[in-house]
């Protein structure tokens, strides 16, 4: 699944509210079509107004999908059956003449049904294709621009190394130089492998249940050094549930919130990591006491590419929260981010806890196995 | 043995190979090395180095076959030197008897730090009781009375917490896998029950660490394993 899949796939499960507006819509066609046969059957034959039913069936179809589709044409006949078939205004199995109309009706509804919803599902694939395109022209660009910025600074300094008149000092800039460099061109690979990984449909969300706690141990291990000197403090209680998630992944995810809190909060923001058990869900919260975004901006800092003001030359990419949110969505979770109230970011994500065989805390005793001390 | 320890690199990036020569003779270590796993199988086996760098993507052999074809011959510590996302080959190569991995880009310190571990632990011995009390930072683990003590204050832990500490202590400093966990405390029919262990490191973490979610010693290696660290 491609990450611009995975923001759609979330586009299509908020669409479990327009499917109810489908049903709705199915609802006033078939009402709008029987109106219209009654007024019309004094005037003209059955067999002509009969053909506004799958008139109504054909656009719903179009706006709405095969469901509300059946429902109208299900509807329709009823209708039908309700007004016309005699004795009329009451339902009635139908005689063979009215029941040969009725079939009709159905099968044409069914066939203008399965066409149509056919051309709506070519229509939004060219449709998702062509944007999914120009997503990635538009990363490809960014990135040869951000690969080559540290390779360039890599290329110069070394050839400067290898020089033997350099003056001490110059020496000293320059290896800083490398090795800083190396580390912003090793955070870009790392982000763009997870990228590759999401992309190419590698990464399965794997179905093993983990504590969050251990991740976001794991993640603060591995930030140490970056982060020593800094307040870092974590609130975890003991009893959140277990959630099936990917341990790397998510690790990633809060190392990158964690490194984007350090770039953009300034040396001195302390950096506060909480997790929760909400419901159905864990949540997990990275805060600092940093500048906030721009207001407005909060949903926009998940788009690739984005940079905020004070971003520029910081040695972000801009890629780091488009990828949290990849990875997130990949487990059917959110992440948004918020401004604190007296200053700062947070964000936060929620991982779904679903039904999980937990394990019963067991084993405590176990006779047949025994540490070689006893 | 005599004179430095010697360590055999077995990598065929020329460039990994040189970097990890100058430093590790500036530790003071004598640096053997060689481009391809069969060439690197064989001076292990001709030389006896103290500790193998083995990287995981050999032209020649499967990394993973190189340390089974090492240990099918040799004890020496094999250090598995693997990418991020390589974590089902760090465990094969684990569980067929490596003793510990790094993660390129690693830093020099984490290396040295690994190295270190497995010349002091070669091999552990698993069946030999261990005895007495070992202090790691302030936390000390008495086998003799089974007493665990952090900072100053004694910590109560049942039987299976504290198998599982001993477990850890007993490798300090070096990476063990799920599987081997769960084989030493629970017994080897239990070895594929990594919630068990999950739900019992989270238990020990919340009684030994200060801060549970920043933990100093139960270190969880994503996708792979927990390793106790020896604080530096």
């Amino acid at each position: 699944m491609s990450i611009t899949q995975v923001a759609f796939h979330g586009r299509l499960r908020l669409s479990g509210i327009a499917r109810f507006r489908g049903y709705l819509a199915a609802l006033a066609v078939v009402a709008l079509c029987g109106a219209v046969s009654v007024a019309g059957a004094p005037i003209l034959q059955t067999a002509a107004f009969i053909m506004v039913f799958p008139l109504g069936v054909l656009m719903v179809t179009v706006r709405h999908g095969v469901g509300p589709a059946v429902f109208t044409a299900a509807g329709g006949v009823l209708v039908f059956d309700y007004i016309f078939v005699p004795p009329a205004w009451a339902f009635a199995i139908p005689g063979v003449k009215d029941g040969l109309t009725l079939i009709v009706m159905v099968v044409v509804a069914a066939v203008a049904s399965v066409l149509a919803e056919r051309l709506r599902r070519q229509a939004e694939k060219a449709r998702r294709h062509a944007e999914v395109e120009g997503l990635r022209n538009a990363l490809l660009s960014a990135l040869s621009h951000d690969l080559r910025t540290p390779l360039t600074a890599l290329v110069g300094a070394s050839a400067a190394l290898c020089e033997e008149r350099l003056e001490v000092g110059q020496r000293r800039a320059f290896t800083h130089m490398v090795a800083e460099e190396a580390r912003r061109l090793n955070r870009l690979v790392t982000n763009l492998l997870d990228l590759t990984r999401l992309e190419s449909g590698r990464v399965r969300v794997k179905q093993v249940p983990q504590t969050i706690d251990e991740v976001i141990g794991s993640a603060l291990c591995r930030l140490e050094r970056q982060l020593e000197g800094r307040c870092v403090r974590t609130n975890v209680p003991e009893h959140i549930p277990m959630a099936a998630f990917d341990p790397v992944l998510i690790e990633q995810v809060i190392i990158n919130l964690v490194e984007n809190a350090m770039r953009h909060a300034g040396a001195s923001s302390p950096i506060e990591i909480a997790s929760r058990f909400e419901v159905d869900s864990i949540l997990v919260e990275v805060a600092d006491r940093g500048p906030g975004v721009r207001s407005g901006d909060e949903e926009r800092v998940f788009e690739k590419l984005y940079r905020g003001p004070s971003a520029v030359g910081d040695g972000g990419v801009g890629l780091g929260l488009t990828i949290c949110r990849a990875i997130v969505t990949a487990h059917d979770g959110r992440i948004w981010l918020e401004n604190r109230e007296g200053g700062g970011a947070i964000v936060r994500f929620t991982l779904p806890v679903r039904a999980l065989a937990l394990p019963r805390v067991p084993m405590e005793l176990t006779s047949a196995w025994e540490t070689p001390s006893q | 043995m005599s004179g430095p320890p010697s360590i055999l690199v077995i990598d065929d990036e020329p460039h990994t190979r040189t970097l990890l020569q100058v430093t590790l003779g500036q530790h003071g270590y004598h640096c053997l090395h060689a481009a391809t796993g069969r060439e690197g199988i064989a001076l292990t086996l001709d030389r006896e180095p103290n500790v193998v760098l083995l990287d995981l993507g050999l032209p020649d052999l499967d990394g993973v076959e190189v340390t089974r074809l090492i240990r099918d011959r040799s004890s020496v510590p094999i250090i598995v030197i693997s990418a991020r996302g390589q974590e089902s080959e760090k465990i094969a190569a684990l569980d067929s008897g490596a003793n510990d991995y790094v993660t390129k880009p690693f830093l020099e310190g984490e290396l040295f730090a690994r190295i270190r571990v497995a010349l002091r632990s070669a091999h552990p011995d698993e069946t030999v009781a261990p005895t007495g009390t070992t202090t790691i930072g302030d936390l000390s683990f008495d086998f003799d009375f089974r007493r665990v003590v952090v900072a100053g204050e004694q910590v109560h832990l049942t039987p299976i917490e504290y198998r599982l500490l001993g477990v850890l202590v007993r490798s300090a400093g070096r990476v063990l896998t799920h599987q081997q966990i769960l084989r030493q405390v629970w017994g080897p029919a239990h070895a594929a029950e990594t919630n068990y262990l999950r739900v019992y490191m989270k238990k020990l973490r919340y009684k030994i660490e200060r801060e549970p979610a920043k933990p100093k010693y139960l270190v969880n290696e994503p996708g792979v394993g927990y390793r106790f660290r020896v604080p530096t």
